[in-house]
């Protein structure tokens, strides 16, 4: 931790925005209802026009209405009122930390997004990010940049060749100045997401969020063995500013900012319960041991362990399968069925793993303790056999 | 560099539009009816046709498709239009895809998908040389969306559904340039643009796929009705629903 430390503090001196006080901080003025201009914009909103037909339609879109109005409003408040008018939100069932934004206002949200984040001045700092790039047109922008890099390494390599010239050279800066273009956009981006937050209502927490995301990472690269990533600056094609860069970026700016604004934790626990347990238990199946494990530890540290979130963490050490795996496992449920609110399954995986490691009594016990409490679960009939052999 | 820029105008200045003759050794175009489908088995049958799917635009210099809202749009229209005037041609009573809301339409949705991902597999894994699978090469012409397609027939009353699909990129005045250059000094032959359009014919109560023709290289702008009316004709070439001429 602390050479993180070391490092962040690098990163923070070399950190690229020009100090800005929070007096510098104003919404910039806002066209409203905008159409697109131009014969490349207009083709960019036809293609993306089609392509939300589809997601209109498509089976893995949430379609809760009280968590879209939940998106919405934290939308709005993040950015005002005028503005949001012009984004759709869908959520969409998807393990990644990952929202998108379209040119023609179509705004993606991932369920693995809403797992990963704690409060809605978190959302507020994706939702502000993914705005800007559409307040800025930048799918535009990099749509007509890459059309010119790409006619310029085109007409080099003819050239070269009538000319019996090396161009390989200027050809490969002009494709990493594609790559570059687009991280300038993205830093573009967070910059304008800070001043959105910083006239809401919210708080900003830029940090904490790119914290996250770096802190998964590496923990999923820690287990497949390969090194963490804490690199300073990025590599020639990488998308996006290192997550360490943006990590400083954001606590400078929080620092200049200082503690304003609300974090809303209890709105966002609020208005996310309902659908976690479904989300929690995406995560356990479809992301990696060490990811999942790092996104469960994060919220319980941060928020504190609740039934559905202690049971997710069962979940995970049960299907992991190691003696050791399930012994831990075992404990957590049995810690579950002792919190509020916890849910059925809690009993089941207690008698599952239980029996797995030879305590057959206790194990019935659980699985028919499972059973008095859900009945009709999908499962009831194989716990049935499970119990009568 | 003041070499390279000199090269690159002398070049433009010498630069004839000669166009090669391209050599085709392999195939552009190809039809098929699955086996023991007859034309006889269409007579009298509703046809529905499915939202076509339609792209047109632009091709860059380096080869990048830039969408053209404008004519994609024309393009639609035409089509629509085009098929409407040839109504009269077809053996059977063609009606549009309906327009629902909620579950219904989300079913559509995925079966237009569904049919693009078919159709797609049909093309590069039996229909064209490059990376034919050798479970499908010359084998016989045997793909199904599923017997689920049934829930279509009872929501449209229809027992066949017809699906289009055209994409065109049509070459940048630097794109004809840049591909007249490189034909000039290095002989290389660069495709002349993207006109890929295929259409296909489902039965709704058992899911096969009876009828499929796909061409890589589709004459007619379909910017134009007249273009239109050339592309419709090839889309429907060995259409098996057709009046006898």
């Amino acid at each position: 931790m602390s050479g993180w430390r070391a490092l962040l503090a690098a990163a923070l001196s070399v950190a690229t925005p020009a100090a800005a006080s929070a007096a510098d901080f104003a919404r910039p003025p806002y066209a409203g209802a905008y159409q697109p201009q131009g014969t490349d914009e207009r083709g960019l909103w036809m293609e993306l026009g089609e392509a939300e037909r589809g997601i209109r339609e498509m089976p893995g879109l949430v379609r809760d209405a009280r968590l879209g109005e939940f998106l919405r409003g934290v939308l709005c408040r993040t950015v005002g009122r005028e503005r949001c008018a012009a984004v759709r939100i869908y959520l969409i069932q998807d393990n990644t930390f990952n929202a998108s934004m379209a040119p023609n206002g179509m705004m993606i949200v991932h369920t693995g997004l809403l797992v990963r984040l704690h409060s809605e001045a978190e959302l507020a700092a994706i939702f502000g990010h993914e705005f800007a790039h559409f307040e800025q047109r930048h799918t535009l922008q990099r749509m007509l940049n890459l059309r010119r890099s790409t006619d310029i390494i085109a007409w080099l390599g003819i050239a070269g060749a009538a000319a019996r010239v090396n161009t390989g050279r200027a050809q490969d800066s002009i494709a990493a100045g594609i790559f570059s273009f687009g991280r300038a956009n993205e830093t573009e981006a967070d910059l304008l997401s800070t001043r959105y937050v910083c006239t809401s209502p919210y708080r900003i927490r830029g940090s904490a969020v790119w914290g996250r995301v770096m802190g998964e990472d590496n923990a999923d690269r820690r287990e497949r063995g390969q090194r963490k990533r804490d690199k300073l600056a990025p590599d020639l094609t990488d998308t996006h500013p290192t997550d360490l860069q943006r990590i400083a970026f954001h606590a400078k700016l929080e620092q200049e900012v200082g503690a304003v604004g609300e974090d809303a934790v209890e709105s966002y626990r609020a208005a996310t319960a309902a659908i976690m347990p479904a989300l929690l238990d995406s995560l356990v199946k479809g992301v990696p041991y060490n990811a999942a494990g790092y996104v469960i530890n994060a919220r319980g540290e941060a928020l504190g362990w609740d039934a559905p979130l202690s049971f997710a963490r069962g979940e995970l050490y049960r299907l992991r399968g190691g003696p050791r795996n399930l012994a831990t496992a075992r404990e957590l449920y049995l810690g579950t069925t002792r919190m509020r609110g916890a849910p059925p399954e809690a009993w089941r995986g207690l008698g599952l793993s239980a029996m797995r490691l030879g305590d057959t009594a206790a194990g019935r016990a659980a699985l028919t303790e499972y059973l008095r409490r859900a009945p009709g679960a999908r499962d009831a009939a194989t716990i049935r056999m499970v119990l009568e052999n | 560099m003041g070499r390279i820029v000199a090269a690159v105008a002398a070049l433009l200045i010498v630069a004839s539009v000669h166009c090669p003759a391209w050599a085709q050794s392999f195939e552009q175009e190809k039809g098929a009816v699955r086996p023991g489908f007859s034309a006889a088995a269409l007579r009298g049958q509703t046809i529905v046709l499915f939202r076509p799917s339609v792209w047109v635009g632009e091709q860059s210099t380096a080869g990048m498709p830039e969408p053209n809202a404008d004519w994609t749009a024309a393009a639609r229209l035409l089509l629509t239009a085009e098929l409407r005037r040839r109504q009269a041609d077809f053996a059977n009573r063609v009606i549009a895809e309906p327009d629902l809301a909620g579950g219904d339409a989300a079913l559509l949705a995925q079966y237009r998908a569904l049919f693009n991902a078919v159709a797609r597999s049909v093309m590069t894994y039996q229909f064209f040389a490059g990376n034919r699978l050798p479970t499908r090469k010359n084998q016989p012409f045997d793909w199904t969306l599923g017997a689920e397609s049934q829930r279509i027939a009872q929501l449209t009353g229809a027992r066949y559904a017809l699906f289009f699909s055209t994409n065109d990129r049509y070459g940048s005045v630097g794109r004809k340039v840049f591909q007249a250059l490189t034909a000039q000094m290095f002989g290389a032959s660069m495709a002349p643009g993207v006109h890929v359009g295929f259409a296909g014919l489902v039965d709704l109560n058992s899911g096969a796929l009876v009828w499929l023709n796909a061409d890589n290289q589709m004459g007619g702008d379909v910017r134009t009705a007249e273009g239109v009316r050339k592309r419709v004709a090839q889309l429907l070439e060995d259409f098996p629903g057709l009046k006898a001429p």
